[in-house]
């Protein structure tokens, strides 16, 4: 679905990703994890175009992703962001019409997806004509993420999006998350700094460290057949945190 | 340019509205002080009479700007005195018989009548109890007093014929010398803040206010012998009709006018003097003046924030990018804040396509109202979170999209609250517009000075404050009805 070749970036003399390959399955949850500053959000931000890469190229679906082609390519991607991104100036019902509305899509088909997509995210009906700053930090991730799916997107890109909530919101949110993603059969590549996120949510899991690729594989292959030693170390240091 | 072009249009349009359609009529000004204003009142009736429409600018300013409007048209006709036309406008060294006056004045454009009768020399005045203490009658008397305060008017000070040659001509060595407003310094002589001021010799206010003129005992002042200019190229019947004043005002009658004019606080009650009707034409009521200055001044102000914030939203948008071009915006239009209002009026009188016209007003007042707007404008788009304007271009916006859909209603309430700034200075400086004959609520706030009449200020002064509260509340009306709920429920909360 997602194909990256030979693909780098820098910021000036700062390497923030060091020149990879790496393929993004059709209708499987990827996980992208590491510590921070290991170059897992710039994956995401040069696959919806925020960020243009030094080297290589990415090909969305056979097209490479360049400035000419990402409008278009936006249109099939979700995007949902920690905070959710959610514009304080619209409603929750606002924020989720306002790509479909603009670009003119039937207001009947709209609706009804609306309304299946907020029982599957568990939305409840009135916060849809609330404010941002009215809703809980839960229920504006809920609104981004059905914002994100309006479209049917071939791909669904989340940055963090639990990161800010508290745990107890965050628990029942995964469940959610789990829940739409089967239930859409949808593509969807995740960045976490969290491995029981990562072990719960992902079908693959790629483990970045320092702008390059660790290891990749399921939860199974980390654990059991670590690359290195900090593989195990990673896991091991998530796992000791919930024990202690 | 095409701008430009949709301005004067506009301002042609909307303010000589009443002109239009009908007769042109010939526009008639007046310098800043009363008989300036009498006599242009006087010329108005004569010219009705002759049957030609005729409207008098009142107190358009000093002799520069009276003569700037009379060459570039802007008026057809205004008076002067002969001392001022040779030191001033034709600049000659030596004295000048009004024919050769007349045939140098020919070569640019403009006539001049025969003499009206009077001669208003300048002369210095003292408080008569005052100078009858210090033993002063004659203008060499003041060597002997260095330490009186002289206030005399700008003009004066800077005249040919003006205090500086005085000086040298009497070897005068005065320490205190400031420039004053022709009317305040009246008040200031009568409250003794200075010893001293300038004075014109028919001035009513001499007597008025027990004043004494100093005699010019060298014969250092010119004489000044009350004139009307014209424009050559004028209806002949303007010329004619104009004469017909040559020699009916003596000294005596047009101080008689002028103490008329300034105890009634009304020209045209004056001026019917002049024509000895009792049978005056009635005065405008005062509201039908404040409404009508109200409306002018709203036009005015309206007009100006309009074009303000056509310009001043896209290029507010545009500096609101980090770089040079933000910086060079952001520098240029604070830059034009900086200029005293006036200095820019004077600065746009002198160029030569705008001239003396509510045009130019409007063009200053625009170019007072963008720094507001503009630099609302920048900060409002700067203070959206890079989050947010990621996810609008994340979304599948194009960048169009993302500013009409996005940016700009984020970022509306900060330009709503430059606008607001722009529309409140815009009623207080657009008082000015009056000293180019623009008119609005400065008309009565200048002839007030002028007068020394406070309540003929307040007039204009009132009913701009009023102005300018109405403005400050519908903006707040307005920010209801276009800021977004969400952004002011977020404002609320903190």
């Amino acid at each position: 679905m997602i194909e990256l070749q030979g693909v780098s970036k820098q910021f000036g003399a700062l390497v923030a990703l060091n020149p990879i390959d790496l393929v993004f399955e059709a209708r499987k949850t990827s996980v992208l994890i590491g510590p921070s500053g290991c170059g897992k959000s710039t994956i995401l931000r040069l696959i919806v175009g925020l960020l243009e890469p030094s080297t290589g190229r990415l090909r969305f679906d056979g097209t490479i992703i360049s400035p000419e082609t990402i409008l278009q390519l936006r249109r099939r991607m979700g995007y949902v962001i920690q905070e959710g991104g959610l514009f304080p100036h619209l409603t929750a019902r606002q924020n989720i019409l306002l790509l479909p509305t603009h670009l003119g899509r039937p207001r009947e088909e709209m609706q009804a997806r609306l309304v299946e997509l907020s029982e599957l995210a568990r939305l409840p009906r009135d916060s849809l004509s609330r404010y941002p700053v009215e809703l809980s930090g839960g229920q504006r991730q809920r609104v981004s993420l059905i914002r994100a799916l309006m479209l049917k997107p071939d791909v669904l890109l989340l940055d963090e999006p639990l990161a800010a909530l508290d745990p107890m919101v965050r628990a029942s949110l995964q469940t959610e998350l789990k829940a739409v993603f089967q239930h859409l059969n949808q593509t969807v590549v995740l960045v976490t700094h969290s491995m029981a996120e990562a072990a719960y949510l992902g079908d693959r899991i790629v483990l970045l460290r320092e702008g390059g690729i660790v290891q990749a594989g399921t939860f199974g292959d980390l654990r059991d057949r670590p690359a290195d030693g900090f593989v195990s170390e990673f896991i091991n240091a998530q796992r000791r945190l919930v024990v202690s | 340019m095409k701008l430009r072009l949709t301005i004067l249009i506009l301002g042609a349009v909307l303010l000589d509205m009443p002109a239009a359609g009908v007769l042109q009529p010939v526009v008639i000004g007046s310098k800043k002080f009363t008989e300036s204003y009498v006599l242009g009142e006087i010329a108005k009736r004569v010219l009705e009479e002759a049957g030609l429409p005729a409207e008098h600018r009142q107190g358009m300013g000093g002799t520069i700007i009276l003569w700037e409007a009379l060459t570039q048209g802007a008026i057809t006709s205004y008076p002067d005195y002969t001392g001022t036309i040779s030191e001033e406008i034709l600049k000659t060294r030596g004295p000048m018989s009004q024919e050769e006056m007349s045939k140098e004045l020919s070569r640019r454009g403009i006539g001049m009548t025969g003499d009206l009768g009077f001669n208003n020399t300048y002369a210095l005045v003292m408080r008569r109890e005052r100078a009858r203490r210090l033993d002063i009658a004659t203008i060499s008397d003041l060597r002997k007093h260095p330490e009186l305060v002289v206030g005399v008017t700008h003009e004066f000070l800077r005249r040919n014929d003006g205090w500086q040659p005085l000086v040298d001509r009497y070897g005068l060595k005065m320490r205190d010398v400031r420039g004053i407003d022709h009317a305040l310094g009246y008040v200031a002589l009568a409250n003794g803040t200075i010893d001293l001021k300038d004075a014109y010799s028919t001035d009513a206010k001499i007597a008025e206010n027990n004043l004494v003129v100093l005699k010019d005992d060298l014969g250092f002042f010119p004489q000044y012998r009350a004139v009307f200019l014209y424009r050559l190229d004028a209806d002949r019947r303007v010329p004619a009709a104009l004469r017909r004043m040559e020699g009916t005002l003596s000294d005596a009658r047009m101080t008689q006018l002028n103490a008329v004019a300034e105890q009634t606080k009304d020209y045209s009650q004056a001026a019917s003097l002049y024509f000895r009707d009792a049978a005056r034409g009635k005065p405008a009521s005062l509201a039908s003046n404040i409404t009508r200055w109200t409306a002018r001044h709203l036009l005015l102000v309206g007009l100006s924030l309009f074009f303000s914030i056509l310009i001043g939203i896209p290029l507010g948008i545009w500096a609101s990018r980090p770089g040079l071009v933000s910086q060079l915006i952001l520098g240029t239009t604070g830059l034009v804040q900086t200029i005293p209002s006036l200095a820019l009026l004077a600065l746009l009188v002198s160029i030569p396509v705008l001239g003396i016209s509510p045009v130019t007003a409007i063009i200053a007042l625009v170019l007072y109202g963008l720094l507001p707007i503009v630099r609302n404008t920048a900060t409002g788009i700067q203070d959206i979170a890079v989050p947010l304007r990621e996810s609008a271009a994340a979304l599948g916006l194009e960048p169009r999209a993302q500013w009409i859909r996005i940016f700009l209603p984020m970022a509306s309430r900060s330009i709503l609250a430059g606008i607001k700034t722009s529309a409140v200075i815009s009623v207080g400086t657009a008082t000015l517009a009056a000293l180019i004959g623009a008119g609005g609520l400065g008309e009565p706030i200048l002839s007030g000075l002028n007068l020394n009449d406070p309540a003929t200020i307040l007039q204009g002064a009132i009913p701009a404050a009023v102005l300018a509260f109405f403005v400050q509340m519908s903006f707040d009306f307005l920010d209801r009805l276009l800021i977004p709920k969400g952004l002011r429920i977020g404002a609320n909360r903190g």
